[in-house]
């Protein structure tokens, strides 16, 4: 089964931590380790720090066994940073990070409840 | 134990490397540490935290030592394992008002959670961590959460103001470090960081190791370890922004 969860909140700091919360919450349902649940809040709020524009929008498909986490628009140079990628990379289980049709920047994390680390 | 003993062993050590000699006089002088984190217990930290950044305190002490100097080491100990265990509280204090109740739920809840990643090998649920320390998963979240407000050190104080030793084991990940290239933007980020935070985010970024597996190495609970990241990523970000100053 499939579900999704989406919010808007303005870009910034100040709500990274609502966003967070409510991963955590999605996280915990899908029956992630506590672990993951840490480093999808931390991969999380690294890609909300390369947001652009007054509102972010973060849409969270939660599936049976993993949670995917879209997070956009993104500044595009976040998109030809290999040092971001590589935190990304190391924190989550798949991530995809650059231009969708439309020309904006994504950054899609995926958390899979058997994930690596 | 004798002062005559120690002595010996601490020549060993220092002069000649016998690294058996300095674990000989570790396990000697535990019980001093034990005592000296005892009178540190009771205010919100785990004793055995207190105890292992005691520890840490004592391999520094054994490590500086000046067989000249004709001190006996537990005398020239103290003080650096008592600092150890000082730097620990300042290191780890609210940053914001957190209802007591909360505060002692996310202690238990880190508490639990070392323990049941020993018990399983593996870093247990949301669900498996409510479940043990009796409370819903909502609350253990809030609690979790709350724990984020522990805040690392300020961000310009160095690792060890007052003591310049350097970070036991750090050698083998300043190694991954210097793979960098000077100037890079990961090696800029990384320059901004203090040891400890650098060995953590090489471990974690360059080794591919799991928090818990840094907390294990470092010697510190995994959300210490957690929050140091975090405060980490936060900083190297700051620096990557500082506009460029012309030459």
């Amino acid at each position: 089964m499939t579900e999704v969860v989406s919010l808007t909140v303005p870009s910034g700091a100040t709500w990274a931590g609502v966003v967070e919360l409510v991963l955590a919450g999605l996280g915990a349902r899908l029956d992630l380790p506590y672990d993951r649940i840490d480093e999808l809040q931390l991969a999380t709020r690294a890609a909300l720090s390369d947001a652009t524009g007054p509102d972010v929008h973060v849409d969270a498909t939660a599936n049976d066994d993993r949670l995917d986490v879209r997070i956009g628009p993104l500044e595009a140079a976040a998109a030809a940073d290999p040092g971001r990628k590589r935190v990304l990379d190391a924190l989550a289980d798949g991530i995809e990070l650059g231009p969708a049709e439309d020309g904006v920047t994504w950054a899609v994390l995926t958390f899979s409840r058997g994930g690596a680390r | 134990m004798g002062s005559a003993d120690q002595r010996a062993l601490l020549v060993a050590y220092l002069r000649e490397g016998d690294v058996r000699a300095r674990d000989r006089l570790v396990e000697d002088l535990m019980p001093l540490v034990r005592s000296l984190a005892n009178r540190y217990a009771g205010r919100g930290e785990p004793t055995e935290d207190l105890v292992q950044v005691g520890a840490i305190g004592l391999v520094k002490a054994i490590d500086r030592f000046e067989l000249e100097k004709g001190v006996e080491l537990s005398t020239y100990a103290v003080p650096t394992i008592v600092g150890e265990i000082r730097r620990h509280f300042r290191d780890r204090t609210w940053a914001v008002h957190v209802p007591r109740r909360l505060k002692e739920l996310s202690m238990r809840l880190s508490r639990t959670r070392d323990e049941l990643s020993a018990e399983l090998g593996r870093s247990p649920t949301i669900a498996e961590l409510a479940a043990a320390v009796g409370v819903d998963e909502e609350e253990a979240i809030d609690a979790l959460e709350a724990s984020k407000a522990y805040a690392p050190r300020s961000l310009d104080q160095p690792y060890d103001e007052d003591e310049p030793g350097r970070v036991p084991g750090l050698a083998d990940e300043e190694r991954g470090y210097a793979t960098l290239e000077r100037g890079s933007v990961v090696r800029q980020g990384l320059d901004a960081l203090d040891e400890r935070e650098r060995r953590i985010i090489v471990l974690r970024f360059l080794r591919g190791m799991s928090q818990s597996e840094i907390a294990a190495e470092v010697g510190i609970s995994q959300m210490h370890v957690s929050r140091l990241l975090r405060k980490s990523l936060e900083v190297m970000r700051g620096r990557l922004e500082e506009p460029e100053v012309p030459a």
